[in-house]
């Protein structure tokens, strides 16, 4: 590498480790007390991950060399792993698609394959850093119960981060050859939810899966583990030639991988970006024009087409829907015997419900492509408000009817809690997101960052999960101590209202 | 002739940064007034705070005299603005959009209709009437907009560049339209940096430059303060510009012996 060639390269990986800090950092523009607010929440949530890992860990020391211990732990690998896929399709796409950025880049006298490989390096990187949230309390336990040894466990998750990224780019570039580019991010969204799923069914499919499906898997693993997993999974119980093999084969195979996909990759970017300038051919929608409603009857109308006519945005907003299929599938299972968890499933619905009002408020609040001229209009800012909420709370109503209306059919008792923690959640999910999104302008340029704060998404689920907790507790007898976790809510929100940027 | 808009000692700043400097500005009933200036002068600001987008630090905002800071909603209904980007719903089609800008203004249903198909025939959006914005080019998208605006007849029409993007046929039917709101008792007051069109269409002309009125008056007027008996506009906006960038310096000249 010249030395010309050197400085502009070190330009862009800087320029990248500055993008991916400022993704997760500057969106929040907080002040002090909202700072500490955040942090609290981040200390709550590390603590209570460790508490969890605590428990679920094992008590006895683990061997690389025992059988039993390879066995037990594969899944778990494979759990990381498909987390690591979906993380990683995550951050490729926002990297390939979202930053509109490769005019410039591509324009700057540097190789294309180099700014592939630099982009490569922050998605595997970034992918790595986000799997931690999950996997560093379960390490940290290990590493505290049973020696350093198990410190190797981040050998392998930077391992298994390479490849993810390497799977995540061939992905995006098979569904590029396969759909249209402006719905890449609806189908790698999907691509990823359903990567995570299979995540969730693999760590609880002796509860989602039939005991003959079950039975065939344990089958499938009676023979010893393929070498593809059980080198990672030494390694991951801290033997230091695993590791060693582990670790070389990541790097190995992420460099051929990396050679192979960057003539694509580079193809890719270019209509990337090409398809941000061609913007579609406008769908037809005839007839729907209709004069003379009400001010605040057309504000509620507009929000509710914008919504229901912007895929992305449905895809965003219903994501979460998608981990209701475990709970439902674990219900229907239970069913079968007679024995329904209301309580996990009513939680569920509320912390989906809260989500959900919250990525509508999010889509309604944060962006409205012609916010000048509504501001310009003579309709008070309360009433512009009022219709915007009004069109959030009937969508995510109308999503949470259908699994409510089935528990109410079998459990009148749990429909009634269900609905309570309903209204707290929608009330959540729209007044954090009211208070602390910030506004991006157009919906345009929302739709390709494709996310809102990550701050805000954090402390949004923290107060949801205190309601779903709360409802969880009632419905499963402990009604005496289902007002702590609403105590927590109530000052988590207090704390969020107190240092809210706008209504 | 009674005052279509009135802004006394309007101020605004951006942190240190004064973007409109005490003010004022006076436009008749039924005035077409061209509002220049070059970049960063304080056109845009002073526009957005007359519309309602921006709130002064303070002075005065009359709107056919009314109180545009004490009764936004009442001046609101009065007026129509559209920016430079036109700003319009992707996923909604023109029709759509018509309608729902209508409802805002509270115009009925069947007047609202009957005036949206005029003017998206004059604007030639008919055969796109029923198609989402998301496909339109910024000219198209601009023309939404600014059937928009026309569509609850405003008696005071704010345009900022309005007519960026489109294509000469396009900006002459623009031009035919303003004309026509002119001739209809509407007042309108526009920015534009292509000067042909303030000099051939505006009654008056105001030169803005750091937030503050320079010169102000009828092309004669202008002609006649800066001595160009047959300059263009352009001559006289470049003398204005100069003319700035002279005090500017002697601003720092002065500054610059005050600190020796």
């Amino acid at each position: 590498m010249s030395a010309s060639l050197g400085l502009p390269i070190r330009t862009v990986l800087a320029h990248e480790v500055r993008l991916a800090l400022r993704r997760f950092t500057s969106r929040s523009g907080g002040g002090g007390l909202r700072n500490i607010a955040f942090a609290l929440v981040v200390a709550a949530m590390i603590a209570g991950a460790h508490g969890l890992a605590a428990v679920m860990m094992p008590m006895a020391p683990l061997s690389h060399a025992s059988e039993a211990d390879l066995a037990a732990l594969a899944p778990m690998l494979i759990f990381a792993g498909m987390i690591l896929v979906a993380a990683a399709i995550d951050s490729a796409v926002h990297a390939l698609h979202q930053r509109a950025d490769y005019d410039l880049l591509f324009s700057a006298p540097l190789p294309p394959r180099m700014i592939f490989l630099i982009r490569a390096l922050n998605v595997a990187l970034v992918t790595f850093t986000r799997v931690l949230l999950y996997s560093a309390p379960l390490i940290n336990v290990m590493v505290w119960r049973h020696g350093n040894h198990f410190l190797a466990g981040y050998g392998v998750l930077l391992a298994m981060a390479m490849i993810a990224t390497c799977i995540a780019i061939a992905i995006i570039l098979l569904l590029m050859a396969l759909g249209s580019t402006n719905r890449i991010r609806i189908l790698a969204q999907a691509f990823s939810a359903m990567a995570a799923l299979s995540a969730v069914f693999m760590l609880q499919r002796r509860v989602l899966l039939p005991v003959e499906v079950n039975e065939l898997i344990d089958a499938a693993f009676s023979g010893g583990l393929p070498i593809w997993l059980e080198m990672p999974t030494r390694a991951a119980l801290g033997d230091p030639g695993a590791l060693a093999v582990t670790l070389v084969a990541g790097v190995a195979l992420s460099a051929l991988a990396l050679s192979l996909l960057a003539e694509p990759f580079v193809k890719a970017a270019v209509k990337m970006a090409g398809s941000a300038v061609a913007a579609p051919r406008g769908r037809v929608a005839k007839g729907n024009a209709r004069f003379g409603r009400s001010p605040l009857g057309a504000l509620f109308w507009k929000e509710r087409q914008l919504v229901l006519r912007d895929p992305s945005a449905i895809s965003q907003v219903l994501m979460p829907c998608l981990f209701l299929l475990p709970v439902g599938l674990s219900a229907f299972q239970n069913a079968r015997s007679g024995n329904v968890d209301f309580a996990t499933l009513v939680a569920v619905v509320i912390i989906t419900t809260g989500q959900i009002a919250g990525g509508l408020t999010f889509v309604a609040m944060a962006a409205d492509d012609a916010g000048d001229m509504v501001t310009a209009a003579p309709v008070d800012e309360k009433t512009q408000i009022r219709a915007k909420l009004a069109a959030v709370a009937s969508l995510a109503s109308s999503i949470a009817m259908v699994p409510l209306l089935l528990i109410a059919w079998a459990n009148r008792p749990a429909a009634a809690i269900a609905v309570i923690g309903i209204v707290l959640a929608v009330a959540t999910g729209i007044l954090v997101n009211l208070w602390h999104q910030p506004i991006d302008g157009s919906r345009h340029r929302m739709r390709r960052r494709g996310s809102g704060s990550a701050q805000v998404a954090l402390m949004e689920i923290a107060v949801l999960l205190m309601i779903g907790l709360a409802g969880w507790l009632v419905i499963s007898g402990y009604v005496e101590v289902a007002p702590v976790p609403l105590i927590v809510a109530a000052l988590l929100m207090g704390l969020l209202g107190a240092t809210r940027k706008r209504v | 002739m009674p005052s279509a808009l009135s802004v006394r000692g309007l101020v605004k700043r951006f942190g240190a940064q004064s973007a409109v400097d005490h003010l004022d500005l006076s436009i008749r009933e039924g005035e077409f007034y061209a509002l220049l200036g070059p970049n960063g002068a304080g056109k845009t600001t002073t526009l957005r705070i007359v519309a309602g987008l921006l709130s002064p630090d303070s002075g005065a905002v009359e709107v056919f005299g009314i109180d545009r800071l004490r009764d936004p909603l009442a001046a609101k209904q009065v007026m129509a603005w559209v920016p430079d980007e036109p700003t319009v719903y992707d996923k909604l089609t023109p029709a759509e959009y018509l309608a729902f800008v209508a409802a805002l203004w509270g115009i009925d249903g069947a007047a609202a209709r009957r005036r949206a198909d005029e003017l998206m025939q004059r604007l030639e959006l008919t055969p796109v009437a029923d198609q989402r914005c998301e496909g339109f080019s910024r000219g198209m998208k601009q023309k939404v907009a600014l059937a928009g605006a026309l569509i609850h007849q405003p008696r005071l029409l704010i345009l900022d560049e309005p007519l960026t993007g489109l294509d000469a046929a396009m900006a002459r039917v623009v031009k035919d339209i303003l004309g026509e709101c002119t001739a209809e008792g509407a007042t309108i007051i526009l920015t534009t940096h292509i000067l042909e069109v303030a000099e051939r269409m505006a009654d008056r002309i105001g030169i803005i430059r750091r937030g503050r009125l320079v010169a102000e008056g009828t092309m004669g007027e202008l002609r006649q303060r800066f001595e160009r008996a047959d300059g263009t506009l352009e001559e006289v906006f470049l003398d204005v510009v100069a003319e700035g960038q002279e005090t500017r310096g002697q601003d720092s000249d002065g500054q610059g012996m005050a600190a020796a």
